[in-house]
């Protein structure tokens, strides 16, 4: 596949969770574009020496954390800030519950925003859970617990929906 | 509330739309991890496609990284003009570092004419010091053979006592820096000029 081709499609499967990943870190929303474009810069001029025994996406997304880490350090805080619209938008990524069987979006506002990006991570992103353990900073025990719970937490809702569906 | 297996989280929660038989079969027979299956199914139907602002950013990005490759070919280009005037202007620099080594090194070698001029310097200032030193001498321990060497050794005693009384008288007041002045050399050839006194005294 010609390497622009396959950049953009990466590029379409990716911005959305690095863009929730680097709000995640503490970016302010109105810097993302601008820190997501230099990502995707660097990653690119980068994209001959990737190495393709890791994963594409999380090679992608170390990156993203370490450009935040760098314009943490210009901007000499570290404070983490994590905004307070971050669930609320994460949450708009999914239909309304007149459009599906359940209420997903509902039941995925009762998770954290940790719990929202383990799963974007995890499950959308597919990433391992090595990789995901490092770029949380948590341990791979602690991504696989944090998982199993955010699990339970998403059937029993389910659980309960249709229960009361069938009522 | 029962919780899923530990063994099949991984694969469970990949969220890869391939299933192997293994998990096929396990879920056929654990309620709790085919639940957990089931609801991250939905929740990857439920999911939106790309809005129109993340489409855009998206088209923003990749406009960044085209004109971002332009940028580097011109760059790239750009930098190897100026290395080559770079290497130009060391080349001069370099010349010219030379040609200052090898003038100064033709300056070095020349020989210097101007060498001769402090040692006469140095002759004529202390030539009086040497002129002045035979009359004190004469005056002092000379042998005075010659009649008129010895009259105007006489004279010149004589005169230089009654000098001395009369500076004295005169100017008793006077320090002894000035005392001093007259007993030096220059004054005793000043006021006592043989020839002459040994013509007055006969």
């Amino acid at each position: 596949m010609n390497k622009d081709k396959e950049f953009s499609q990466l590029l379409e499967e990716t911005y959305r969770a690095l863009s929730f990943f680097l709000r995640y870190l503490g970016l302010p929303e109105a810097d993302v574009d601008d820190m997501a474009q230099e990502v995707y810069l660097k990653a690119y001029n980068a994209f001959d020496r990737y190495e393709s025994g890791r994963s594409f996406k999380a090679w992608l997304f170390s990156i993203a954390k370490n450009t935040f880490i760098d314009w943490t350090r210009k901007q000499k805080t570290h404070r983490r800030f994590l905004e307070m619209n971050f669930s609320k938008d994460f949450c708009d990524t999914f239909e309304d519950s007149s459009n599906t069987r359940t209420q997903v979006k509902a039941m995925l506002e009762k998770l954290s925003a940790e719990e929202q990006i383990l799963i974007e991570l995890r499950f959308f992103q597919d990433l391992p859970f090595n990789e995901v353990a490092e770029l949380a900073g948590l341990t791979v025990g602690a991504v696989k617990m944090r998982m199993m719970r955010i699990l339970d937490k998403i059937k029993t809702d389910l659980k309960r929906e249709s229960y009361d569906q069938n009522l | 509330m029962t919780r899923i297996c530990e063994k099949f989280i991984e694969e469970i929660t990949s969220g890869s739309d391939t299933v192997s038989a293994e998990l096929t079969q396990h879920l056929a027979s654990c309620s709790a991890c085919h639940e957990a299956f089931e609801s991250l199914r939905q929740l990857k139907d439920a999911r939106k496609s790309l809005t129109g602002k993340e489409a855009a950013a998206i088209a923003g990005i990749l406009k960044a990284i085209s004109a971002g490759t332009v940028a580097s070919t011109v760059t790239a280009s750009s930098h190897t003009a100026s290395s080559s005037s770079l290497a130009v202007k060391s080349l001069v620099v370099a010349a010219c570092v030379l040609s200052i080594v090898v003038a100064m090194f033709v300056h070095d070698c020349a020989p210097a004419p101007k060498t001769d001029v402090p040692v006469s310097v140095a002759e004529n200032a202390t030539a009086p010091q040497i002129a002045t030193e035979p009359i004190v001498r004469i005056d002092e321990t000379g042998d005075l053979t010659d009649n008129e060497k010895v009259a105007s050794a006489a004279v010149n005693v004589i005169d230089s006592d009654q000098q001395s009384e009369d500076a004295e008288n005169a100017s008793a007041s006077l320090d002894v820096g000035v005392q001093e002045g007259n007993k030096t050399g220059e004054a005793q050839t000043i006021f006592v000029p043989p020839d002459q006194e040994n013509i007055e005294s006969r």
